[in-house]
């Protein structure tokens, strides 16, 4: 049915409607106005035809209590769109107000068609707005406390996502937090970082994790040595910044189109490995004025990219790319600072300015003369600041952003320890280089020691005292259908001091179990095919036997009849890597007095583990518990390369403590275990509960994110399976795991017995 | 025996490879020839052991024999076997063999390819009996004083499952080889290539680069081969980047990452 056809059959209602609402309006002078221009507006642009329905939406929302002000928002709304909409668009903007003042009132309501109408043009055919005001009253229905704190942060989302986007964007909020009215609120006021970042995401932002593995190659490569880096989201980071050992990237550039991401952040990671490779120490602050630091930093930017596009031409290519400013009469900091930087880089570029003219100059000299001393930078820099001084420009180092975008800010050149404590004018500087020091350092390993002079400032080993930082994890949410790199960090812990335990003494009494393991692991063939030759049947012609054969013959001596060659697997080629759960509930007793979960399982990986270094596969062992996402806790029982022998006495020091977390456990041991050159790897997890963590409360959150670790891990070639203690882990390993490959062992007590089964599972398959 | 047989004629190098040392192998080898110590030579791929061998044979006027290793070769590759024809069974020399009889240089490559069962046949030639025992037509074989074995092994492929014997491993004196330096290496790029020195010498950058990725993400770095096959390209006309991508990048990973990196660093490079 058309429009035309609604609005005849509903036709006297809706004459009846408008006559009614002019009436009523009339006796509002205030509204009365703004009626009348609204409606010479419609009828010019929706036609005559069009007006009773336009008029019939505008009561509906009138009797809904919408005040003066939000009839008046819509209307300046409308206004904009109005020229290139039609009647269903115009309708449906009118509808969503509606709902909108119904669900959470017209405060909410004026505030959010304020934060819309703000960032709307003139023209336009309206639907962008129509859609994105209904994803609102969408949400109005579902969730209308999330109105109001989304107010303030809508101009925000509406510049990053497109109305689709954004839909998904309010729906993940709604998703990820169906009842809890408070953390709704944080996400809808973007105080959530998982709601920044599925912002980003859905963004298209440019993501660095994207290009992290790959860049980190590149400086290997190119410079010798791997960066640390670390996305930081911190409004107040838009600069990427040496930070002690390590180079903090901003988590969005806001001008950085996708398309040029890779190159971006290629020019950002290189220009950092410069410093580190050519930046041998940090310069001395004394008396310098916060412009005379930007020159130093500027003129060290130029000076270490010089050095390396001497070695590597293409890299100056790609660095120039970046520098876009224009020769300008304007004489701002702003612009001086952007040409003399391309001056510096691009011979090419010409600009006439007087200053610019003398700071190429000077740094020509410098450079030509001794490039790799970094001491003619401040040199120059004081000079060049006193004459900015002379010009009257002044410098506001709150304003001052470092051009290009790829560079670092340059605080991170500075030996701020040495501050001259007259020096008043930088102190802001000193405290903001200090914050987000230690910022990094709240979420990521700082530098343990400060950075020796040696131009060691990228180099420095992340570590924490309470474990070396082994890595970051993705985690799967299963509610918003979508993995957040980096959100896991797993750390390193020495195993407790060994013990003089009686694992020894045990494994000894254990030996015919150990008998069993061994003749059950000599039987599985798992290797890859090799050739018998010689044999009585075969599928081939042994040529070498048949010919031999055939000489018999011809000698008349009995021919040997074996003369075919078979192809079979023999042999072993498998590698092991065992992960075993040492959380707070392995200390459970199990059947005889003084034997815990855990000792059992110790006693059980002992056993596979004598059986597997006599049969000489590569072998590793990993234990793992958890202390929040922050906190994943990994001690390394044994390496691949590592004797037996070694992991003995750290099996028995195990100690359990902490929680379950079991996604970011399996993909670092799978990370460790991919890596082996054998036919087969085998991830052997063995756990004795679900998964769980202090800081999850969703139940199936964990469990989806294990699961999500099992199917990378298999999707790399391994072979997972678990051993489950106990019905509960039982259950919960077979949706991880799936059922074939899980394991259940009811009575622990009979775990160092049963782990032989495994074995023989791989055997038969 | 006093001269070749006339079947060694075709191994024997009539022009002299191109070699430029890198240390003092050649009077190593040399010298190691004389006292007739069987050799291995250790290196990575490509880096010039096998052409070295050559220059050897060729400087030392011996004919060339080549065997290049593999799992399924067996003793009877090497020494020979008996061969059925219409009159009856011949016997025919495997190439070993031949390089005892003719006094040649035989050279082994990659021997850690073949399996350890069939590299002990060399064992009687590897040490003071330099005999080679042919057990189905019951003869010995003794080696004239110009032959002379060499076997090339390259220490990055080692594993569990394939490694030489201890036994194996220290009938030979070994001579160490790597990359030779970035001036060297690019002369000969440019040399083998025929190409100009500022392109060697960006070849070479690009090959120091990946090499220090060898161990991590590659398992061993580009070649001075493959700079040779990319320079040859690019005398061909092929733009050097392209020329780099299908010479070096592409043959080197498949791991995306890897690839992007090496893709920069070539960028970086030229």
């Amino acid at each position: 049915m058309t429009a035309a056809g609604r609005l005849d059959a509903a036709g006297e209602a809706v004459q009846d409607d408008a006559a009614a609402l002019e009436r009523l309006l009339g006796r509002r002078p205030a509204l009365q106005a703004g009626f009348l221009a609204a409606r010479a507006q419609a009828r010019r642009h929706l036609g005559v035809a069009g007006l009773p329905r336009w008029a019939a939406q505008v009561s509906a929302l009138y009797h809904a209590n919408a005040g003066p002000a939000v009839l008046e928002a819509l209307w300046g709304i409308e206004r904009r769109i109005l020229p290139g909409a039609d009647l269903d668009t115009s309708a449906a903007l009118w509808q969503a107000g509606r709902t909108l003042c119904r669900q959470s009132g017209s405060r909410a309501t004026l505030a959010l068609l304020d934060a819309l109408a703000a960032r709307l043009a003139y023209g336009g055919d309206g639907r962008e707005t129509a859609a994105r005001l209904a994803a609102l009253a969408g949400l109005a229905e579902r969730a209308p406390d999330a109105l109001a704190p989304l107010a303030s942060v809508l101009a925000r989302v509406m510049d990053e996502l497109p109305p689709g986007p954004m839909a998904q964007w309010l729906a993940d909020g709604l998703a990820l937090y169906p009842t809890d009215r408070r953390r709704r609120a944080t996400w809808f006021r973007l105080e959530d970082p998982l709601a920044r970042r599925r912002l980003a995401d859905l963004a298209g932002a440019v993501r660095f994790a994207a290009h992290e593995e790959r860049l980190k190659l590149v400086a290997q490569a190119l410079f010798g040595f791997t960066p640390e880096v670390r996305v930081v989201a911190d409004p107040a980071l838009i600069r990427p910044r040496l930070a002690g050992g390590l180079l903090l990237m901003p988590q969005g550039f806001p001008d950085l189109r996708p398309e040029d991401a890779a190159t971006f952040f290629e020019a950002a990671v290189t220009h950092a490995a410069c410093h580190g490779a050519y930046s041998r120490a940090r310069f001395a602050i004394g008396r310098m004025r916060p412009v005379q630091l930007a020159l130093v930093s500027l003129l060290e930017d130029a000076r270490v990219e010089r050095l390396a596009a001497r070695a590597y031409p293409g890299l100056g290519r790609l660095w120039r790319r970046f520098h876009t400013v224009e020769p300008s009469s304007a004489r701002t900091v702003r612009s001086l600072f952007a040409s003399l930087a391309r001056a510096l880089a691009d011979p090419d570029f010409h600009d006439d300015d007087g200053w610019i003219a003398k700071a190429r100059d000077l740094f020509e000299r410098a450079f030509a003369e001794h490039a790799e001393r970094q001491d003619f930078v401040p040199e120059i820099a004081r000079i060049l600041g006193h004459d900015l001084g002379q010009l009257r420009i002044s410098f506001d180092a709150r304003a001052y952003r470092v051009e290009p975008a790829y560079r670092d800010d340059g605080l991170g050149l500075f030996d701020w320890d040495e501050t001259d404590p007259d020096n008043d004018d930088v102190l802001e500087l000193v405290v903001e280089a200090a914050r987000l020091r230690q910022e990094a350092a709240g979420e990521a390993p700082p530098d343990p020691a400060p950075a020796p002079a040696g131009g060691a400032r990228m180099k420095g080993a992340a570590s924490r005292e309470e474990g070396t930082i082994a890595g970051y994890y993705p985690e799967w949410d299963h509610r918003l259908r979508t993995e957040i790199a980096d959100h896991v960090t797993v750390r390193l812990y020495e195993p407790a001091a060994p013990a003089v335990s009686p694992l020894a003494a045990r494994l000894d009494a254990a030996a015919p179990v150990a008998a069993r393991l061994d003749a059950l692991m000599r039987r599985a063939r798992l290797d890859r095919p090799t050739r018998l030759r010689r044999r009585l049947d075969g599928e081939e012609i042994d040529l070498e036997a048949a010919q031999e054969a055939m000489l018999a013959r011809r000698l008349g001596e009995l021919p040997d009849p074996r003369i075919h060659t078979l192809r079979r697997r023999q042999g072993r080629d498998v590698a092991l890597m065992l992960l075993l759960d040492v959380s707070q509930s392995t200390a459970d007793p199990v059947g005889r007095a003084g034997e815990s979960v855990l000792s059992t399982a110790a006693l059980a990986v002992g056993l596979l583990g004598a059986a597997l270094d006599g049969v000489g596969d590569p072998f590793a062992a990993l234990a793992f518990a958890s202390n929040g996402r922050e906190d994943v806790r990994i001690t390394g029982l044994k390496g691949f390369a590592e004797r037996w022998e070694a992991a003995l006495p750290r099996l028995a020091g195990l100690v359990p403590a902490y929680s379950t977390r079991l996604g970011a456990p399996i993909r670092h041991a799978a990370a460790g275990l991919a890596p082996q050159a054998t036919h087969r790897r085998v991830l052997v997890v063995v756990t004795d509960g679900e998964p769980s963590d202090i800081d999850v409360e969703d139940e199936a959150y964990l469990a989806e994110d294990a699961r999500r670790a099992v199917a990378g891990a298999r999707g790399q070639g391994l072979d997972v399976f678990c051993v489950a203690l106990g019905a509960a882990a039982d259950r919960a390993a077979a949706a991880i795991f799936g059922r074939r490959n899980s394991f259940p062992i009811t009575r622990v007590e009979e775990l160092p017995a049963r782990l032989a089964a495994l074995y023989f599972q791989l055997t038969v398959r | 025996m006093d001269a070749d047989p006339p079947d060694l004629a075709c191994f024997r190098l009539v022009d002299e490879p191109y070699y430029t040392p890198v240390g003092n192998e050649v009077a190593l080898f040399e010298a190691a020839y004389r006292a007739q110590v069987p050799l291995m030579l250790k290196g990575p791929t490509g880096c010039g052991k096998t052409r070295f061998v050559e220059h050897m044979a060729w400087r030392l006027q011996r004919p060339l024999i080549t065997i290049a290793c593999h799992e399924d070769m067996t003793a009877a590759d090497l020494v020979g076997r008996y061969l059925l024809d219409a009159q009856g069974t011949v016997w025919r020399d495997g190439p070993l063999t031949q390089a005892v009889r003719g006094g040649a240089i035989c050279y082994l490559d990659e021997i850690v390819e073949a399996r350890q069962d069939t590299t002990v046949v060399i064992h009687p030639l590897t040490d003071e009996r330099r005999v080679l025992p042919l057990d189905k037509r019951n003869e010995v074989v003794a080696a004239p004083p110009g032959f002379f074995l060499v076997i090339s092994y390259n220490p990055g492929y080692q594993s569990a499952v394939k490694d030489l014997k201890e036994s194996t491993k220290q009938r030979f004196a070994a001579i160490d080889f790597t990359y030779a330096e970035a001036a060297r290496e690019a002369d000969i790029v440019a040399r083998e290539a025929g190409i100009d020195a500022g392109t060697a010498e960006k070849l070479v950058r690009i090959a120091a680069a990946s090499r220090n990725l060898g161990h991590r993400a590659l398992e061993e770095g580009a070649s001075t081969r493959t700079l040779i096959r990319a320079g040859k390209l690019i005398a061909r006309g092929i733009a050097a980047a392209e020329a780099c991508d299908m010479a070096i990048v592409a043959p080197l990973t498949d791991d995306a990452d890897t690839r992007g990196a090496l893709r920069s660093v070539v960028a970086a490079c030229l």
